[in-house]
């Protein structure tokens, strides 16, 4: 399914107080700024990533608030997939996550509830 | 209340005119200047005549050009040669922008006072904690991370710190230029060189491979910051030189930089450089105490700090500094600029050119 994140490193931090923003087109969640649904750049760090959609799709509801164990529903329906292809999916997608320093903060707080 | 001298009739001098490959910050701070003040009369003080600024028209025009001794022949060389150019052209103020003429300017600083001549320096005791034999020392006592370092004023301490840090190793100059080092062999060519070019001590620190934030900002010697913009590097050179940087807004960089600033209550400019590995934290590895090169970046910004320098130093009416958004950036991109060889000639010969460059190639296609 989907594409990996293509990526650099960088540090994590905590961004919880910030408000959710979209403005041309260009929408800002916790720090990370989503230009369309292939290129992210995180605010704190610096530090840019293309994605795909579905990459995407998947970050963008984990930074707004979307809980782990929700997730697989809402793929499913998004995209028409089984229960055990997006569980998959996710986890990939999480432990790529979690290998990239400057994003890892949104995987390490919602680990718990997987 | 006071009237305002108009700005056509003020002059600055400002050094480091140089723009190759390592970049240095005159010509920036030149053009955040002219961005302010278009009509300010700007002296550029030169060590050599093949620094580019010189032959520069436009946004970054010098008004009239004089070589100065070169730093290392010290603060009352360099007071005697602006003795000898103040008789010819009034400087009210001064931005030096090179380390290795800082402390130079620091020492004359009173002297320079006496002529009517205002800079924004630091006291010695800041520019020396900060140094980069101190810098560590400094940065363990305010609990500010910083790669390992040690200051070695022989070849055999050298050695013996290269050992207990590992292989490989950064040996840099007292002021500039940095090698990476990973045998014996290579450390005592790198040794010579550097000692020979800047002097003793050279110094080792542990490699480091990670992201670099860059700190820009204006100490108000108080212990404020009076503005600051803070970039990742995005594109870095073999010398690790930025030729491009985005804005970033971490308040962690923002935290050790205010820190670090008011630790030295330092006054003027200055540029905080940071590494970032992936399970470590900012690291503090050198503050420069000046402009860097990229200063005229947050200017475009409006986030003027060379502008702002010299409004207090004026004692005008300060223009308020906007912040820096995450996600603004540059990109470096060199130019080949115009010159003739009779400009050249006559600062070679002389030490001094009095206006623009000779030649105006406009309307040439």
């Amino acid at each position: 399914m989907a594409d990996r994140l293509a990526l650099q490193a960088a540090p994590p931090v905590s961004t919880a107080d910030e408000k959710s923003t979209s403005v041309g087109g260009v929408s800002t969640v916790a720090g990370l700024r989503f230009y369309g649904n292939e290129f992210v750049f995180d605010t704190v760090s610096g530090m840019f990533f293309r994605l795909s959609t579905t990459a995407s799709f998947i970050l963008r509801s984990l930074v707004g608030g979307v809980s782990l164990s929700d997730l697989p529903a809402i793929m499913e329906q998004q995209y028409g997939v089984d229960h055990a292809t997006s569980t998959r999916d996710i986890q990939l997608f999480l432990n790529e996550l979690a290998a990239i320093e400057p994003l890892d903060r949104f995987v390490h707080d919602k680990a718990s509830a997987y | 209340m006071t009237k305002q001298v108009p700005i056509n009739s003020r002059s600055v001098a400002i050094t480091g005119l140089h723009r190759g490959d390592n970049p240095q910050p005159g010509a920036s701070v030149i053009m955040s200047l002219r961005r302010r003040f278009p009509g300010l009369r700007i002296i550029g003080l030169s060590y050599d005549p093949m620094e580019s600024s010189i032959y520069c028209r436009d946004n970054c025009r010098l008004d009239a050009v004089y070589l100065l001794p070169y730093p290392r022949t010290g603060a009352k060389a360099l007071l005697e040669r602006l003795d000898a150019i103040l008789e010819k052209e009034k400087i009210e103020f001064i931005i030096p922008s090179l380390d290795s003429e800082i402390m130079n300017f620091i020492e004359v600083q009173d002297a320079l006072s006496r002529r009517g001549i205002r800079v924004m320096l630091p006291g010695k005791a800041a520019f020396l904690r900060r140094s980069k034999e101190n810098l560590s020392m400094l940065c363990h006592r305010l609990g500010i991370p910083t790669p390992e370092t040690r200051a070695a004023k022989d070849i055999g301490e050298l050695k013996k710190f290269a050992e207990q840090i590992g292989y490989p190793v950064y040996v840099k100059g007292k002021y500039y230029e940095a090698y990476l080092v990973s045998s014996e062999a290579e450390l005592y060519s790198s040794f010579e060189e550097l000692a020979e070019m800047w002097g003793l001590p050279v110094l080792v620190q542990e490699m480091i491979i990670g992201e670099e934030y860059d700190v820009v900002g204006l100490g108000d010697g108080h212990g404020g910051t009076i503005g600051s913009c803070s970039i990742r590097k995005m594109l870095r050179t073999s010398a690790g030189k930025g030729f491009a940087g985005v804005v970033v807004a971490d308040p962690r960089i923002d935290n050790l930089a205010r820190r670090f600033i008011r630790a030295l209550r330092w006054t003027g400019p200055f540029e905080l450089e940071f590494i970032k590995a992936p399970g470590r934290p900012h690291l503090l590895f050198e503050m420069n105490p000046r402009f860097p090169a990229w200063v005229d970046f947050p200017s475009q910004l409006g986030c003027n700090l060379p502008a702002r320098l010299l409004e207090r130093l004026m004692g005008t009416e300060e223009t308020p500094l906007a912040h820096c958004d995450a996600g603004r950036m540059f990109i470096r991109h060199s130019v080949d600029v115009l010159g003739d060889i009779s400009d050249l000639a006559e600062l070679a010969s002389a030490g001094e050119r009095i206006g623009s460059p000779l030649l105006n190639f406009s309307g040439r296609s």
